[in-house]
């Protein structure tokens, strides 16, 4: 997986889990977000999985329309991504105890950065639709305050990749505030990345490095 | 009757070539069009057949167009040393855009700790041919003093050239200049002017900037709708500041002047520039 991302959509590694995988990979061709392995839930865990739900069919009519082209597609993932996300708080979350020590400009340029390079990564992941399929597999609570959801994404060519979405209610709102792919929590990877980003090159060196993420020249400009 | 003229064989050898060297040019000058069309309708596989036998060939847009699908990871692998690798070939035949991308290819992270002194060599020499996104980007470097020695001075020259250009970002911090007086005294209307500058351009920071001084009469004449104007903006891209400032504005102002701030809002369309990146 490319350090940075959130999701990684074509790397390919993942592995079928039994009953529930081969039952994604027969939705996946059947193109549809079905829930399956519904279990006995509590009403945060059938919230949880709604966003979840809500958010995949939004994307997947998005992504089956011929008629705009890539970058349009790219903004209406943007505003999908930002809506489901919250991302000052995995962005606060991710910055860890340095957060306290940054200035007031610093932390209002660093979350700033954060929601773009956020937004930019997903949209990019997302935007190139090969035909990957979603499926909800299950939800469960996982502390009192969260609930994670399980996912898997099916490419065309690979094995499903599960992906767990922590939802967490946020000002009244159900919101995901961490995804972990195969087991492995990407707010915890980029919060340990960011911290020896800081370590060596300071907070400004930090900001710099997301700006440097977000600010490349792209084909209309280049 | 119509005139012969005779053209002796080595001109007409010359007008033979130009005519054939003109047709390969419009060729590759297709395919590189064709890669384009491809990738904008997200088939990246066709656009990476169409733009690699050109980038192989020594064209440098299609090469730095390689290193973007290498970086983003479209139709192939993530490689963030295939896409610096493409970068640096386009880069080291001058190209402004790849030398940019080269410089935020070193400091972004994905090879290794960021070098920002490497990065500031490559962004010296694009600043140098007058890229604007290469000047902003050392601008803030000099600022910093990130990978080079801190320099007010320098920045603000770089940040000058780059605003006059277009940029946003650039604006943006030519006005924080002015309102902290970095350059030795602080200047609250020249501060406002490159705030209302940016903003105009869609730069959220600066919105948020210019609506505060708006509203508070600060390096400009208060305006209460034109502030919450610029305040709903910013606000509507989640900027923290904004949001809690327009909710305090609003509180003190009628439903009219609410609505018309509103329908200004709305109505809002960005002037031409660079990207109005954070």
């Amino acid at each position: 997986m490319r350090r940075g991302d959130l999701i990684d959509m074509k790397s390919g590694s993942g592995r079928i889990r039994g009953q529930a995988g081969r039952r994604a990979v027969l939705a996946g061709l059947m193109a549809a977000t079905l829930p399956v392995g519904r279990a006995r839930s509590d009403e945060g865990e059938e919230q949880a999985r709604r966003l979840i739900e809500a958010l995949a069919g939004r994307a997947l009519t998005t992504l089956r329309r011929g008629d705009i082209g890539l970058k349009q597609r790219e903004s209406e993932f943007r505003a999908i991504l930002g809506d489901g996300f919250d991302l000052d708080f995995i962005g606060r979350f991710v910055m860890g105890r340095h957060w306290r020590n940054a200035t007031a400009t610093q932390q209002e340029e660093y979350l700033a950065l954060f929601r773009e390079f956020v937004l930019m990564a997903y949209a990019a992941r997302f935007g190139g639709y090969q035909g990957e399929a979603f499926v909800v597999v299950g939800a469960r609570r996982a502390s009192d305050k969260d609930v994670v959801v399980a996912t898997e994404v099916t490419s065309p060519n690979g094995s499903p990749i599960g992906a767990d979405w922590r939802v967490r209610v946020v000002d009244g709102r159900p919101r995901i505030i961490d995804v972990a792919v195969e087991g492995v929590s990407m707010a915890l990877n980029q919060r340990q990345e960011f911290d020896a980003v800081v370590a060596r090159h300071g907070i400004d060196g930090l900001i710099a490095m997301l700006r440097a993420r977000v600010g490349k020249v792209s084909i209309a400009a280049g | 009757m119509a005139r012969h003229r005779s053209r002796s064989w080595p001109a007409r050898l010359f007008a033979v070539c130009v005519v054939v060297l003109l047709g390969q040019a419009s060729a590759l000058a297709d395919a590189l069009s064709d890669g384009d069309a491809a990738f904008e309708r997200g088939d990246f596989a066709a656009a990476l057949e169409l733009w690699r036998p050109l980038a192989e060939a020594g064209d440098t847009a299609a090469a730095f167009r390689l290193g973007l699908l290498y970086d983003q990871g479209r139709g192939v692998e993530t490689s963030p040393k295939l896409a610096l690798d493409w970068w640096r070939r386009a880069a080291d035949q001058g190209y402004a855009p790849a030398m940019h991308n080269v410089a935020l290819k070193l400091m972004d992270g994905t090879l290794g700790s960021p070098d920002f002194a490497a990065a500031a060599t490559w962004l010296g020499r694009a600043a140098g041919q007058g890229y604007a996104r290469s000047q902003y980007s050392l601008c803030k470097l000099k600022l910093e003093g990130l990978g080079v020695e801190p320099d007010v001075d320098g920045a603000i020259t770089l940040c000058l050239a780059a605003a006059l250009a277009g940029s946003p970002g650039a604006a943006y911090n030519l006005g924080k200049m002015y309102r902290d007086g970095v350059m030795g005294h602080v200047d609250p209307v020249a501060a406002v002017a490159w705030f209302s500058f940016a903003a105009e351009r869609g730069h959220v920071g600066a919105m948020a900037r210019l609506g505060v001084r708006l509203a508070r009469g600060e390096g400009v004449a208060a305006d209460p709708v034109g502030a919450l104007a610029w305040l709903e903006l910013a606000a509507r891209a989640q900027n923290e500041q904004a949001i809690a400032e327009r909710d305090r504005l609003a509180a003190r102002l009628g439903a009219d002047a609410i609505a018309e701030a509103t329908a200004r809002a709305d109505a809002f369309q960005p002037l031409p520039g660079l990207d109005p990146l954070p």
